[in-house]
């Protein structure tokens, strides 16, 4: 869509059927990833912003979860009108660098340019070879994203001997243990050898970090990489998914609830409530002037530490309604101040752009609106 | 480390001198050793020296915020206060009617009375509710328990408390699994608080809960505060949910405090590098203030095996030779600021500046 998207979701829904009913937990979500940015999605609990990072790994488990619509598509290669010269060189270097990627490509149908993962049979060699090469994820527990019964180093080497084709044993061993140096773990020629347990949460979070870079990968996907941590560590670690940001020109999703983490990490930034995206701009148009009330409250609800008033918290009212349970037309229209009778319960308001770049899903500035395709 | 905490108590009892005399609760060089066990006779070892000689006190009506970070022995302290933990040492003193009480020399059957002055609301509302009992059952049982009250009168006492707690009447026969996290956080609430305690140890009370729900929670807390005029000692590690809530703030590390001040003072004027490190790190929802960050060196010290002299000088950047080889004590270094440190009167640390003062800066 815009300059050079590698990563294009259109309208995906995943479902998950259960026995109480069908959670919609993505319900038509659209964004772009761009080369070498970062877009931070933000919401609570059930918004849905983890399914969403699963279902593009194809890692949603089905049953009961099913991708029913929606294309995601990566864009491997830059369409070439649109290629820019300054920011990619990183990028051209992977390509050259990443053999097992030209046998991705042959695997794929001949289709090299772009995949749609949303196609792909979620256990076939396709997008087995992208998973932990071209996309890789670290998740919120390091503790548990980790094997117990394998050192740091052997499951490192593992997923770089699986997705770089002409590499024997002992350089993916050197590939490791410099990557386990890049993320700033001390003296990585022993920790290499040590097990999951035997590290702090902060040094596993590192480790994974190292894991998910070792087949430098286009697309990074953080699901709340520093929600288990401390405040110094997540201090730490965001700093340095920047820093390796920079340097290998990779794009990042980063998946948090904080609006804190949020505002120092994200270039574009996504709010999700109940399934879908409410409100998405740039992270400076959307901390400056949020629009959707939502968002607003999300923003008055929050303590500012740097605030020389302490007013007293503006909370939402309510809580996330439960998943099977739903308010007719909009999402939010139960807990909304804005709320509009007979307008807002009726139909779901359509994702508008306010101004420039600057989209919002609500009848306060949208006329258009979805067909209700649920009862 | 025995000299050390003669220091410590000693110069915590000055200072109670001069603080004001409407202190409810007093704790004096708080310690707590869990032993660590090993083989088959599981013989004692070493001790995590968890909470190691923490005085503190806690005015009626205020607030103290206790921050630090995993492992720093906040929640142990606030679990000894209450002795859901026996402390290994130190004196819990809790003022009433010009008299002192040591809760740690108490019984079983005295500290069983005397617990209605004392509660506790925890971190993880869906943990602590037993998925058994009603609404009206486990608000209910503490005032039974106590034998306050029973029949219709305790039925009154729990609906008024309910109610108060932002639930509804409707809610009473109901059990937790059908309530939010933030709907069985009031419940949590409105147990602890039923039988009308004093003081109420809040362990991380809004840090399970999600952002909107929060603000909630803090609100409500505040509001309860005044109503029935209650004295919290606030334990988390969310710097920004502290300051909103806190009177006062106590900074700890690895089982120490390293500094204590009213909450103004210590957001703009830390005097513990620990401090100035821990307010560097909150992350700010503000994108046009981005990470200007400080020291970020290395992990808490692990509290079974601390470091020698001063416990942060592993980490911190102003580290002179005298940090490896003695403990700073907690020493008052303004009125009501307290710091250990060796340099808390020399070193100039970076605080928390107001926004508008950063908007001219990053423009």
């Amino acid at each position: 869509m815009t300059q050079d998207a590698l990563l294009e979701i259109k309208n995906l829904k995943t479902y998950f059927h259960l026995q109480e009913g069908i959670v919609r937990a993505v319900d038509g979500v659209s964004f772009d990833i761009q080369r070498g940015q970062t877009l931070g999605i933000i919401g609570e609990s059930g918004c849905g912003k983890s399914v969403t990072a699963h279902s593009i790994l194809r890692l949603v488990p089905a049953p009961p979860g099913n991708i029913v619509q929606g294309e995601i598509l990566l864009h491997r290669q830059q369409v070439p009108w649109r290629a820019t010269v300054g920011r990619d060189n990183g990028n051209s270097a992977t390509v050259g660098r990443d053999n097992g990627n030209s046998a991705t490509v042959g695997r794929d149908n001949g289709n090299s340019a772009s995949v749609d993962l949303a196609q792909l049979d979620p256990r076939g060699a396709a997008i087995r070879a992208i998973r932990g090469a071209e996309i890789s994820m670290v998740f919120q527990e390091p503790m548990t994203s980790f094997g117990p019964m394998h050192t740091i180093g052997n499951q490192i080497i593992e997923s770089i001997l699986l997705h770089q084709a002409g590499m024997d044993k002992t350089e993916a061993r050197e590939l490791a243990i410099e990557n386990l140096r890049k993320v700033g773990i001390p003296r990585p020629t022993e920790i290499v050898d040590a097990y999951p347990h035997q590290l702090s949460g902060g040094m596993r979070q590192r480790a994974m970090i190292a894991m998910a870079l070792s087949c430098s990968p286009r697309l990074l996907i953080a699901d709340e990489p520093t929600t288990a941590l401390d405040v110094t560590i997540q201090a730490q670690i965001l700093e340095l998914l920047m820093a390796l940001q920079e340097e290998f020109g990779m794009a990042m999703m980063f998946i948090t609830h904080n609006l804190g983490v949020i505002a120092e990490v994200a270039d574009e930034v996504a709010v999700m409530y109940l399934g879908r995206i409410v409100e998405q701009a740039s992270v400076t148009k959307l901390f400056d002037n949020p629009q959707h009330p939502y968002t607003q409250g999300l923003l008055n609800s929050i303590p500012h530490i740097d605030e020389e008033k302490l007013p007293r918290l503006r909370a939402i009212e309510g809580v996330v309604p439960d998943p099977y349970e739903i308010p007719r037309g909009c999402a939010f229209s139960d807990r909304c101040p804005s709320f509009m009778p007979g307008r807002c319960d009726q139909a779901i308001p359509d994702l508008v752009a306010r101004e420039q770049g600057h989209l919002v899903r609500c009848f306060l500035y949208s006329e258009a609106e979805e067909k209700l395709t649920r009862i | 480390m025995v000299d050390e905490s003669k220091l410590n108590g000693a110069t915590m009892s000055e200072t109670q001198d001069v603080a004001p005399s409407n202190i409810l609760l007093e704790v004096k060089d708080l310690k707590k050793y869990f032993p660590i066990q090993k083989g088959l006779l599981r013989r004692t070892t070493g001790y995590v020296k968890a909470v190691d000689g923490v005085s503190l006190f806690i005015e009626e009506g205020e607030t103290l915020g206790l921050v630090g970070e995993s492992g720093c022995g906040k929640t142990t302290t606030g679990r000894c206060i209450v002795r859901v933990y026996e402390p290994t040492a130190g004196d819990i003193l809790f003022h009433e009617n010009g008299s002192a009480i040591n809760l740690n020399d108490l019984e079983r059957q005295e500290l069983k009375a005397f617990r209605r002055h004392l509660q506790m609301i925890f971190q993880d509302p869906f943990s602590s509710l037993n998925p058994r009992m009603t609404v009206l059952e486990l608000v209910g049982e503490p005032l039974l328990a106590h034998g306050i009250a029973s029949g219709t009168e305790l039925e009154d006492r729990v609906a008024e408390m309910v109610v108060a707690v932002g639930l509804k009447v409707e809610h009473l026969p109901r059990y937790p699994h059908s309530f939010s996290g933030g709907q069985r956080q009031r419940i949590g609430i409105a147990r602890a608080l039923v039988q009308r305690p004093k003081l109420v140890v809040c362990d991380e009370p809004v840090s399970a809960l999600d952002v909107s729900v929060q603000s909630q929670v803090v609100n409500l807390l505040q509001d309860l505060q005044t109503e029935l005029n209650l004295t919290y000692l606030f334990v988390a590690h969310d710097m920004s949910v502290v300051r909103q809530i806190s009177n006062r703030i106590a900074v700890m590390y690895v089982g120490k405090l390293v500094e204590v001040a009213e909450s103004e003072e210590l957001l703009r004027n830390p005097k513990h590098p620990y401090s100035e490190t821990l307010l560097s790190a909150v992350p700010r929802p503000n994108p046009h203030h981005r990470m200007q960050r400080l020291n970020l060196e290395g992990e808490p010290a692990d509290p079974a095996n601390a470091p020698s002299g001063c416990v942060f000088h592993p980490r911190c950047q102003y580290m002179e030779d005298i940090c490896k080889m003695e403990a700073p004590p907690l020493a008052e270094l303004t009125p009501g600021h307290h710091v250990a440190c060796h340099f808390a009167d020399s070193l100039a640390l970076q605080g928390i500046a107001y926004s508008d003062s950063i908007a001219v800066i990053s423009g």
